[in-house]
């Protein structure tokens, strides 16, 4: 057995424990044999913990795990792609776009359901594809696409795309309440979700997610230099292409339904990649369980931290990453190139 | 033969029905447009913000309250039940773990979280309170959706008379002092046109200076202020507590700019409960009779 493989099977045994202890943690707590007894299809289907766990609990669990996993791979690729430490699922503007695809149907009231979509997660969704979109045709020249002017492109209009969000706040703003869920959604939450967000993300994620995976080898050609990559026969530009809107892609349909939550995507390729090392068949099934794992964990913090209220999941990412993370740094001998 | 009978036992039941149904349940429409159709009073009801807390206790229906929010404080009473959600955040949760048979919401309550709810099977019944009238009209329908509709329009019917009183004095006065509700700090808001604070203001006697602006809560500058010159500010907050409220005065007729406005000059500012004048609840009446008294005061 390698030592990817061992790394990978702690995670996996570090997600399956997060997870339950999620699902017996909360405002109500459910003890870890009737935990098993309801999602075994037990008896008391009916009764009030029965449908906390099952309604309540499970679809937010999942949820989780669904976001954390698909921002700590768009985060890998994207630290892959553009060779800079600083890059995370958020710098091609992803971010920005959704934030003001969700304040544009926040400040209309477009607050419908439509088949199980969300007017604010669409709008997310399609504005973080469309900022994403307009990056990739900015940067577009003759068939290449320089890494550099992607990222700048993407700082810019990402810069627009907040300013424009800013704006819809502060002046179209003709109900204070509006402000107010704008503001929550914009810091990325967890709350309320059910198995219909569940139903709305998981397609995507997984269909972006195997698509990234499949392009693994790739990305590891690409890490080499695009110079090199081009000698070694592969379609650098295809795959870049690819890379990029995979991880855009998955990227977009986390943010739809939770909000912008922030450092999950950045900090955990670093972490997993200390352990894991630089491979990228390892390192983004990797990644996918330790952003689950913080996820799941940092979710439950923000639920039961200031209970029967709730803290943004942003807030709690960071304190959990951050000290993490920084401890990793200090103990690390090497420099890295 | 066999068919005639059975047109006629359908005709019977149908007059049945229309005797028995408008006495054992009623149709209620929320704020919010959705209708309710309930056969018996709620008895376990969950109270999603401080207004509607109010409004229970005010009904005599508190024995009946299983859940409110951590900013329901009044009566005192309401600050021991179980609190269920937060600013903004619902506990789902704690919601299901309290078997309620009645959500009680208001518009600005979390819409997901509402939806979660109904999903759930439990009712909601959102509030959407927006001025003076629609508090009596609210408790009204509580009263009907409650059974206690005796208790509700003599509650509404005592508040609709103070209201009207005020009125009526307000006819009597003939100088209608320019009012703005806000705070000093910055970035200065107002209330503009539309907004229960205006209600207050306008019904009170004054003229709400917030209406010459764009949008209900509009953010001003200073210069705006000044401008506007009204006579009078009414405030919900003051920097160091209600207490400090004449030493602030004091401050801002040494500010430049703050001391060029009227009622800064003339020193009339005055201070109003916030949990009065901000929730649409019962205690929106005593906001009104503090306003007016406070805009007519004798010098």
């Amino acid at each position: 057995m390698t030592r990817g493989s061992l790394i990978v099977g702690a995670l996996v045994s570090g997600l399956l424990v997060s997870v339950l202890l999620s699902l017996c943690v909360g405002s109500v707590d459910i003890p870890l044999h009737s935990v098993i007894a309801f999602l075994s299809g037990g008896n008391h289907v009916d009764s009030a913990e029965a449908v906390i766990l099952l309604e309540i609990r499970l679809p937010r669990v999942i949820l989780a795990v669904l976001v954390g996993a698909a921002l700590a791979q768009s985060g890998a690729v994207m630290q892959g792609l553009f060779q800079n430490p600083m890059a995370d699922p958020y710098i091609v503007g992803v971010s920005s776009g959704a934030g003001l695809g969700a304040t544009v149907a926040m400040s209309l009231g477009l607050n419908f359901w439509f088949y199980g979509l969300s007017g604010v997660g669409l709008l997310a969704f399609i504005g973080a594809l469309g900022v994403t979109a307009v990056v990739y045709g900015i940067s577009l020249r003759g068939g290449r696409m320089p890494v550099t002017v992607v990222l700048l492109s993407g700082i810019a209009l990402g810069a627009l795309a907040s300013s424009i969000t800013s704006y819809l706040m502060v002046a179209v703003r003709d109900d204070l309440f509006d402000t107010q869920r704008i503001l929550f959604w914009l810091m990325g939450s967890l709350a309320s979700r059910r198995w219909e967000h569940v139903h709305m993300a998981w397609p995507q994620i997984a269909l972006g997610a195997l698509c990234i995976q499949w392009l693994a080898r790739d990305l590891n050609i690409l890490t080499q230099g695009e110079e090199y990559a081009l000698y070694l026969g592969l379609d650098v530009e295809r795959s870049k292409r690819l890379l990029l809107l995979g991880a855009s892609f998955v990227a977009a349909a986390a943010v739809s339904v939770s909000g912008i939550i922030g450092f999950v995507g950045l900090v955990v390729p670093h972490v997993i990649r200390m352990w894991v090392g630089p491979d990228h068949r390892f390192l983004l099934p990797a990644c996918m369980l330790g952003g689950a794992i913080l996820l799941v964990n940092a979710d439950l913090l923000a639920r039961v931290l200031i209970d029967p209220a709730e803290l943004p999941i942003g807030i709690i990412t960071s304190l959990l990453g951050c000290p993490f993370f920084l401890y990793l740094l200090s103990r690390r001998k090497e420099v890295e190139g | 033969m066999f068919k005639r009978f059975s047109y006629r036992t359908c005709a019977v039941l149908w007059g049945i029905m229309c005797v028995i149904m408008p006495i054992h349940a009623a149709e209620i429409q929320d704020d919010l447009g959705e209708a309710f159709f309930f056969s018996s009073p709620p008895m376990r009801i969950i109270s999603l913000a401080p207004s509607n807390t109010e409004m229970l206790f005010a009904l005599g229906v508190e024995n009946r309250v299983v859940g409110v929010t951590e900013y329901c404080n009044y009566p005192p009473k309401a600050d021991s039940l179980e609190k269920v959600a937060g600013f903004n955040t619902v506990n789902l949760e704690k919601v299901v773990q309290a078997r309620p048979d009645l959500v009680l919401a208001i518009r600005g309550n979390d819409m997901e979280s509402l939806r979660s709810l109904r999903q759930l099977g439990i009712p909601v019944f959102s509030l959407d309170v927006q001025n003076l009238d629609q508090v009596s009209s609210a408790l009204r329908r509580l009263g009907m959706l409650l059974g206690v509709e005796h208790h509700a329009n003599v509650l509404a019917d005592s508040l609709a008379s103070r209201v009207r009183l005020v009125r009526r004095e307000r006819e009597a006065n003939t100088e209608k002092p320019s009012v703005m509700w806000g705070f000093w700090g910055e970035p200065i808001y107002t209330a503009g046109a539309g907004t229960m604070i205006d209600d207050v203001i306008e019904t009170a006697g004054g003229e709400n200076v917030g209406r010459l602006a764009k949008g209900t809560w509009p953010q001003i500058s200073l210069e705006t202020v000044i401008e506007w010159a009204p006579e009078v500010i009414i405030t919900t907050h003051v920097p160091g507590g209600a207490d400090s409220l004449s030493k602030e005065v004091d401050r801002l007729q040494e500010t430049e700019g703050w001391k060029r406005v009227p009622a800064v000059r003339s020193g009339r500012i005055y201070y109003v409960e916030g949990d009065w004048l901000l929730r649409p609840g019962p205690r929106l009446v005593h906001a009104l009779q503090a306003v007016a008294e406070l805009l007519h005061e004798k010098e």
